[in-house]
């Protein structure tokens, strides 16, 4: 199994206690105003809200000392999207995981049978419907009606698989960016196919809210699916599913015959190499809003497995010598060189971006259970991209746009969201 | 001990009923306290609940409940340490993370007014865009501004320009324990906030004293600080280098350099030196151990470590960084520096000059970012033994002393060998003054390595009594009852006034007298 | 009227193969961390039996679990379908007790809440299919017991209960009480939703420990003798004729050699 809370007891006995899992990076810390880089903390306070908060329950869980699981407990450990930054900010320093032992308290939890009913509902939806959003399966390929592409789940065979995901298949609002990604994929030249109603979902919110037993049925299926439809590509433009194929589905096991893409890489390549010309100029000043899946979280894990030696006395010494994700190998720059290639658009940079970008709120299924901690998280997100005058907040995640659309018409706003796919077919 | 159900209502009516709880894992998430000298890393005594103020109106209410039903309340700011914890069965737990506002910062007058929760990183970045610099004690520049200007120690190796905490106070707000409020300064005569000692009372002496009152003497709510000139861009731009993340351009008239003496007398003799030419941004004694957990992974200091380049090139060096304001001041300070390392034979390390140094160091010594990779990576257990604000003498005595204690526990395998000497910083107060601080790396899980570590720190604390080294900065407090007691005989009977002042401020010994002293 | 039905909490049987561990030392299966607990599906279709006796006589259904350190969230879910109180029967020593000793603890709960028209248990529970617990509930009791019930129905004081059997069903009647054990045949638990569940928290739920039952769990009378995953070999062969015809004539004699047909 992937998330053993033992696993991760040397990491969280470890922890100094220092805050720094609270701030961005100190050294990338640019204002009092957006000082912050947890959204749950921020908006808790408690410091068992925070990256260090959550390993201490870890471990007091890990070693018996909480007599009883309470509400609040639940509370403090579902309360967060999962985002990482504590993780990254933590790296930067003391190298430990966070986040990791904070799925795996999770998963420890939902083993002795401790889980929301919100939490539920959505598992159940899984189980039964293969989606996360208590749609019918039967409607999952829906959006692409009417739209000339070959269907792999019909036999039909296709280089590249695009994969749509929960959100985009039944959000009616975005599935547009689905359709139009598969047109521009098409216009393009790529030999492209859909899995239609047989496509499943990719498993991360199982995995997140650490029902990791239903994210390896998933996430099993999906790479037996893919292996056996024979496509070297597997292209995503969500976020959430690129990250969890591309940092958890390699700890499986499995063989994948595939390469896993967002829909970013894809497109980026393509301008480059001259396939998709982006000729219209779109005059705006725009900002760009990493997610947390296609940033920090996208670096494939892989979890430290070794002994600890004492050497120098009590100098402990891992070895063989541990691997640590700080997220600087995320997908930063193709979304950026695509939104640069736009004529006319200026891009501004916001204050935290990239490894210790601020989460839009939506991540590990606070958006469909929390939604009042989403919306603050994406609130946040939207002032500040209104402080460096963007009128426009690009992103490359299904989950980040619907957060933000939502956020923006509750505070009545006027900030405009695009998808890059949104962006790239307006400036063909 | 639960609180009762009644009081309970009455604080939740005074913050909220979201701002309290005495869930079993909020409490236990304020149990973990690594930092602090025992095994392990649970506290032993759980706070009754923790609340969270937002303002002083509310710590006054809070702490007028206490008064009333003899509640022992206890105030942390960031949390990191111990201390911050009650000592007494009981006692609330005031996390004042709510209270978070820079509420000013005055360009002219050069000085900001921080709420407690403000940390050094956050006043820096602001103050910066005013063309204003911070001091950021040691600890790192996630910790409080505030907290150290009022509470506890507050020394950092750039105090060879922007002094230290205790001297950079200016007006303050303090919540005593009895729930009055009192107003230091400046602001105590309704002139502002821009002096601690007037017009308007001034008792820093009894509010911080040489090393501050540990929490024990009620709640500083708000604070003004001294801001110093800042040369540099209003905003420092990084870029990723391993291990971190390093200035993306170099500043003008900023420069790092690292010298090696043949003694530590003549380490001396150049500190004192350059304390004198009032010359230099930052200056700290660097271990070699400290340098190099700096720069490497753990493997690798490993393998470094056992060449014995580090130990070699650095035995006796430290630190010291120029930052001037013009050409001819850079250029200055440069030739008075080399005319003190020739007149104390100082040699330039050979890796001062590497760009590694050059784009680490610059990045640590401006953002004091990095303290967590030395101190706490290698063994989760760290603590800190000998130490004063003194003499530059009675610094190096204290290390002579320290490094001859530490040998013994490392020999025994109990302590981390960081090669004996792996003592903190220099000059500090415009070079008027000198600070070090003994550090110690040990595993607080393993229970050889955590009772040597505890023997140690009792042994080193018995070692500045009869060697006449002053009390140890952080033991005396860290450790808490009686060691004020312990040292009080040895040095005018200094804890006899502590229980004076606990006793005329607070009657009811309601603010948690463990870190500091009780009046009995 | 009031029912009493027993459910049980158990590991899910639907969990991933790799996630399925057994520390052979203890006789033990680890619990794996990830994969909640389930209530025994067939102990569900019982709760749908006793629900569907309420929706008809206005019966109020108690909802009674044994074990230690068992998951409210996860039973709960029977007072979000409908069960109108429940009852964990919650200490260390209710944990890996035999079915007789289980049933002993159920009945002695039972007696403790007086009233019991009818016993409701799953046919077995879907972790050791043993399929005894709720005959041993009758027995200790000494009530009627209707095993492998498809559809049950109260009629003047009588149970008319359909009875699965190997080749459709039989229609058996008892006198009220009795015990009855429910087939998957009956139908799946009612749909919970999000409403239902969080209203299932102001039911009352109460917590009884063996010194609340003044007894003690007999001991076992099944010895564990050994645990361990049956090793399973897969070998692939290619069964190759001329024609397809031929090599499905080839394939029919090769599992019959196997003794496959």
């Amino acid at each position: 199994m992937i998330l053993e809370l033992k696993d991760y007891v040397g990491d969280m006995k470890r922890c100094a206690r220092c805050s720094l899992c609270k701030w961005p990076p100190l050294a990338q810390m640019k204002s009092w105003r957006f000082s912050n880089n947890c959204p749950s903390i921020a908006r808790y306070n408690f410091h068992s809200y925070s990256g260090g908060g959550r390993m201490a329950l870890g471990l007091a869980l890990a070693e018996g000392r909480l007599d009883e699981i309470t509400d609040e407990l639940l509370n403090i450990v579902y309360r967060c999207t999962a985002c990482g930054a504590c993780d990254s900010s933590c790296k930067y320093n003391a190298e430990l995981e966070v986040l990791w032992p904070i799925y795996s308290t999770r998963a420890h939890l939902v083993g002795m049978g401790y889980l929301l009913p919100e939490h539920s509902m959505i598992i159940e939806s899984l189980r039964k419907e293969d989606n996360t959003m208590m749609q019918p399966k039967a409607d999952r390929g829906k959006w692409a009606e009417g739209l000339d592409v070959k269907d792999l789940s019909k036999g039909e065979k296709a280089e590249v698989v695009y994969h749509a995901g929960c959100l985009y298949c039944y959000d009616p609002e975005l599935s547009a960016i689905a359709r139009d990604t598969v047109t521009l994929l098409k216009e393009a030249g790529v030999d492209v196919g859909i899995r239609g109603s047989q496509e499943t979902c990719c498993g991360s919110i199982a995995f997140q809210l650490g029902f990791q037993g239903e994210f390896i049925k998933f996430a099993e299926s999906n790479i037996d699916d893919w292996n056996a439809a024979g496509v070297t590509e597997v292209i995503t433009s969500c976020a959430c599913g690129f990250g969890i194929m591309k940092s958890v589905y390699p700890l499986l096991g499995k063989e994948m015959k595939f390469k896993v893409l967002h829909i970013t890489q894809y497109l980026d390549e393509l301008i480059k190499q001259g396939k998709l010309k982006l000729s219209r100029s779109l005059s705006m000043r725009v900002t760009y809003h990493d997610p947390c899946n296609l940033g920090r979280k996208s670096e494939t894990y892989v979890p430290w497995k070794g002994e600890e030696k004492k050497v120098l006395g009590q100098f402990i010494l891992r070895e063989p010598e541990k691997i640590v994700h700080r997220g600087w190998n995320g997908i930063y720059e193709p979304p950026r060189n695509i939104i640069r290639s736009v004529p006319g658009i200026h891009l501004v940079e916001m204050e935290r971006i990239m490894e210790y970008s601020w989460c839009c709120g939506a991540g590990s299924g606070v958006k469909q259970t929390m939604n009042d901690l989403a919306l603050w998280t994406a609130s946040e997100r939207i002032e500040e991209a209104k402080s460096v005058g963007s009128e426009a907040i690009i992103t490359a995640c299904p989950w980040c746009e619907r957060n933000f659309k939502d956020a923006i018409t509750e505070a009545g706003d006027n900030l405009m969201v695009y998808d890059i796919v949104e962006l790239v077919r307006q400036a063909l | 001990m639960a609180l009762r159900g009644d009081i309970y209502r009455l604080f939740e009516s005074v913050v909220g009923p979201e701002n309290i709880s005495d869930d079993p894992a909020v409490l236990r998430s304020y149990m973990y306290q690594p930092f602090g000298a025992k095994e392990g890393v649970w506290a032993d005594i759980s706070p009754a609940a923790v609340i969270m103020p937002s303002s002083t109106e509310e710590v006054v209410a809070i702490a007028k409940i206490c008064n009333r039903y003899g509640i022992v309340f206890k105030a942390m700011s960031t949390g990191w340490g111990m201390h911050n914890l009650p000592g007494v069965e009981g006692a609330v737990s005031l996390d004042l993370r709510r209270m978070n506002r820079i509420l000013e910062i005055d360009e002219k007058n050069m000085y900001a007014v921080v709420e407690p929760h403000v940390i050094c990183m956050q006043l820096q970045v602001e103050a910066m865009k005013k063309g204003l610099n911070c001091h950021i004690i040691g600890a790192g520049s996630n910790t409080s501004v505030l907290a150290s200007a009022t509470s506890v120690v507050g020394y950092g190796p750039d105090g060879l320009s922007m002094g230290f905490s205790g001297r950079n106070l200016l007006g303050v707000e303090w919540v005593l324990p009895t729930g009055d409020v009192l107003k230091l300064g400046s602001l105590g005569a309704d002139s502002g906030w821009f002096c601690g000692d007037g017009p308007g009372p001034s008792l820093r002496g009894i509010m911080r004293g040489w090393e501050g009152a540990w929490g024990g003497l009620g709640v500083f709510t708000k604070g003004a600080v001294k801001l110093f000139h800042w040369n540099g861009p209003t905003e420092l731009e990084m870029k990723r280098t391993p291990p971190n993340y390093v200035l993306k351009e170099p500043l003008r008239f900023f420069k790092v350099s690292l010298f090696s003496f043949s003694t530590i007398e003549k380490l001396a003799e150049a500190a004192l030196k350059l304390g004198e030419a009032e010359i230099g941004y930052f200056i700290s004694r660097l271990s070699p151990s400290f340098v190099g957990l700096q720069l490497a992974s753990g493997a690798n200091y490993v393998a470094t470590w056992n060449t014995g380049m580090l130990q070699q090139m650095l035995k006796y060096a430290f630190l010291f960084v120029i930052f001037a304001n013009s050409e001819r001041e850079f250029e200055y300070q440069q030739k008075l520096l080399a005319q003190i390392l020739e007149e104390t034979d100082g040699q330039t390390s050979p890796i001062s000059e590497t760009k590694e140094m050059q784009e680490q160091t610059s990045t640590a010594v401006i953002k004091v970012d990095a303290v967590v990779r030395s101190c706490f990576r290698t063994t989760g257990g760290f603590n800190t033994s000998f130490g004063s604000m003194d003499t530059v003498d009675l610094a190096m005595n204290q290390i002579k002393a320290g490094t001859e204690l530490k040998d013994k526990y490392i020999n025994k395998g109990v302590i981390m060998d960081d090669g004996g000497d792996n003592s903190a910083t220099l000059a500090f107060d415009q070079g008027h003054l000198a600070y070090t601080e003994m550090l110690i790396m040990y595993d607080h899980h393993d229970r050889d390595s955590a009772e040597g570590a505890c023997q140690y720190l009792a042994e080193s604390n018995q070692a500045c009594l009869d060697k006449k080294l002053g009390p140890p900065i952080f033991q005396i407090s860290q450790i808490g009852k009686g060691k004020h007691g312990a040292f009080g005989p040895a040095c005018f009977n200094y804890d006899s006034w502590l229980r004076k002042i606990k006793g005329e401020f607070d009657p009811n010994n309601t603010s948690d007298p463990t870190a500091y002293a009780s009046p009995e | 009227m009031q029912v009493v039905v027993c459910i049980k909490q158990i590991l899910d049987p639907e969990m991933p193969r790799s996630a399925f561990k057994i520390d052979s030392e203890k006789k033990r299966v680890v619990p794996p961390q990830g994969i909640p607990p389930v209530i025994s599906p067939f102990d569900e279709n019982a709760l749908e039996a006793a629900l569907r006796i309420k929706d008809e006589h206005k019966a109020k259904v108690i909802a009674l679990s044994m074990g230690n350190r068992l998951s409210r969230p996860l039973l709960t879910k029977a007072l979000a379908a409908g069960a109108d109180e429940l009852i964990l029967l919650e200490d260390t020593v209710f944990e890996y007790l035999d079915s007789f000793a289980s049933a002993s603890v159920l009945a002695a709960a039972i007696r403790k809440i007086g009233v019991a028209d009818i016993v409701f248990t799953g046919r077995q529970a879907a972790d050791w299919d043993s399929g005894i617990t709720g005959c041993a509930i009758a027995e200790e009791l000494g009530l009627p017991c209707v095993t492998i019930a498809r559809k049950v129905e109260v009629n003047r004081g009588q149970m008319r209960i359909e009875r699965v059997i190997a080749d459709g069903f039989e229609i058996v009647q008892a006198p009220l009480p009795c015990v009855i054990t429910v087939d998957s045949d009956l139908g799946g638990l009612r749909h919970v939703t999000l409403q239902d569940l969080s209203s299932a928290r102001k039911k009352p739920l109460q917590v009884w420990k063996a010194g609340d039952l003044n007894m003690s769990p007999p001991p076992p009378r099944c010895e564990l003798l050994d645990l361990y995953v049956p090793k399973r070999e897969t070998v692939c062969e290619v069964i190759n004729g001329k024609t397809p015809e031929e090599a499905a004539a080839r394939l029919a004699d090769r599992l019959r050699e196997e003794g496959f047909l």
